[in-house]
């Protein structure tokens, strides 16, 4: 096969949570520009129409689906709507996670780890395990995992040098335990699901650029890296991209970092 | 004299969850070596069982359901007044309370919500009170799940096997500690703390020998873990002799997952 038809997802059924923002967002481009028909999971679907006109500009298959990560009834629905509509889910990425609100640093409170054990921990997995199950049907499928560079390495606090306020947010407890355990997930799920023909990966993002970066933050984290920089909106498109498509049909369990060298330093 | 870093004796350990994989190995090596213990566990029946096998009293055992900021704050209040400023917090994962693949969401919330929001909310309060001494360290037991997946491949020939070992959950939670070890490390480390990981290969399973002899051929050192084997990192781990190492998973496989 011709080497970038490996890569389309012409034909393919995509669905994405946390698609209209952030690392998401660049995931929606980079599945609508392959061809996929993409399914939009927003916990409001009304908030996400001009993010569904957007990504449908250039005459990409764009569908909006209700999710919310918090009800169990609303992940099944979410599951239940596309297979219904499509029959099929070639690509599933799941971007979305909550912040949780209750204390800062190694003082964050019961409620606010409980809440991300629920949603980031419980939600996540049930979420993929519906989807997973389906995949498992089709005996096909690429699930794309949000870790973050952060399960891969503690939190480098003098990265917040200089921003008052913001340091003590360095040692909180759900982030990096969650992430840890989405990679380690990957590859318990990759056995498990490896034997029906459906891959489990992970991509593990460093900081995003936005119009809410702080510079102070920029250039600390950027000199924590090889190329010296914070990622773009792009940087995540063909990592996805291939991770979604034919083009990794012999990679799974695997999870890759994309944090322009963060890591390897 | 370097032998003396390594010794365990008198050092002060609470050791949580004796009565999960590891745990029970762990406690008997380091009363082997002098090592004074305590122990807390979430069922009471199996605190009572495990101080009684191990000859630890009642007044050295602590029930403890963790869960909750109260729970977690009792439990470091009576470590206080117990131990004074433990030398090491050993927390043996509890593993996953699923029984299947597919759980429904407030089973795998409930199995979740006791291995992980528990494990930081003791975390959090343990790591305090070490934190206020200014010294000593936290170590996790965890399993090879941590480092790599399961192998399918191991269980040929034994679904029952497979079953239990291939919960949803399970991959999840032995690998939290990993990234966990080194956040903690982090905090901890300014104040003269330390935080590691072990992740052990399988123990051997009674009635199971094929999932052994599979193991076992995936290992460099052609063997099944022991209870030496367990004591030895445990007691390396929480000794001085380690007192540079923070941060770190540490592999006591045999090589299962250099390979």
């Amino acid at each position: 096969m011709n080497t970038m038809e490996l890569l389309s997802l012409r034909g393919k059924v995509a669905l994405i949570t946390g698609g209209r923002a952030m690392y998401g967002r660049g995931c929606s481009e980079a599945l609508v520009d392959a061809g996929a028909k993409l399914y939009l999971a927003s916990h409001s679907v009304d908030s996400a129409r001009a993010a569904q006109e957007e990504l449908s500009r250039n005459g990409g298959q764009v569908e909006l689906v209700a999710f919310d990560q918090e009800d169990p009834a609303s992940i099944r629905r979410m599951v239940e709507t596309v297979v219904k509509r499509e029959g099929r889910i070639d690509v599933f990425v799941n971007a979305s996670r909550i912040i949780p609100r209750g204390g800062v640093g190694w003082m964050q409170e019961e409620g606010a780890l409980e809440a991300s054990v629920r949603v980031n921990g419980a939600g996540f997995l049930y979420m993929t395990l519906l989807v997973g199950e389906q995949m498992k049907r089709q005996r096909s499928g690429s699930i794309v995992n949000f870790g973050s560079m952060m399960g891969l390495i503690g939190v480098e606090k003098h990265n917040y040098d200089g921003e008052p306020g913001m340091q003590p947010g360095a040692h909180g407890h759900d982030y990096t335990l969650n992430k840890s355990a989405i990679t380690a997930w990957t590859r318990h799920a990759a056995s498990y699901y490896g034997r029906f023909g459906v891959r489990v990966n992970t991509l593990c993002p460093g900081g995003l650029q936005s119009d809410r970066t702080v510079e102070r933050f920029r250039e600390n984290y950027s000199r924590h890296t090889q190329l010296g920089r914070l990622a773009g909106h792009d940087d995540i498109k063909g990592v996805l991209l291939l991770l979604a498509s034919d083009a990794s049909s012999y990679l799974t369990g695997l999870s890759i970092p994309v944090d322009g060298g963060y890591t390897a330093i | 004299m370097p032998a003396e870093a390594f010794h365990v004796k008198g050092k002060k350990i609470l050791l949580l969850n004796p009565d999960k994989p590891y745990g029970r190995e762990a406690a008997r090596g380091l009363l082997s070596e002098g090592a004074e213990l305590w122990l807390c566990a979430g069922e009471p029946g199996a605190l009572a069982a495990a101080g009684e096998e191990l000859g630890i009293g009642a007044e050295r055992r602590y029930p403890y359901t963790p869960g909750t900021e109260e729970a977690a704050g009792r439990l470091a209040a009576w470590a206080e007044a117990n131990m004074g400023a433990p030398d090491a917090v050993v927390v043996v994962n509890p593993g996953s309370r699923l029984e299947t693949w597919t759980p429904e969401f407030d089973e795998l919330n409930a199995s979740l919500f006791s291995a992980q929001t528990g494990l930081m909310l003791t975390v959090k309060r343990l790591g305090l009170l070490l934190a206020k001494a200014g010294r000593g360290s936290v170590l996790f037991l965890t399993d090879y799940g941590a480092l790599v997946g399961y192998d399918p491949w191991n269980y040929e020939g034994d679904p029952a096997l497979f079953a239990r070992d291939f919960v949803l959950d399970r991959g999840f939670i032995a690998g939290s500690y990993v990234n966990y070890a080194r956040q903690a490390a982090g905090f901890l480390g300014e104040h003269g703390v330390r935080c590691n990981a072990l992740a052990f290969g399988p123990l051997p399973e009674p009635g199971h020998p094929g999932f052994g002899e599979a193991v076992v051929r995936h290992s460099h050192l052609k063997r099944l873990l022991s209870a030496e084997d367990i004591k030895n990192a445990v007691c390396f781990m929480v000794s001085d002799a380690s007192r540079f190492i923070t941060g770190v998973t540490l592999p006591v496989d045999g090589g299962y997952t250099a390979k």
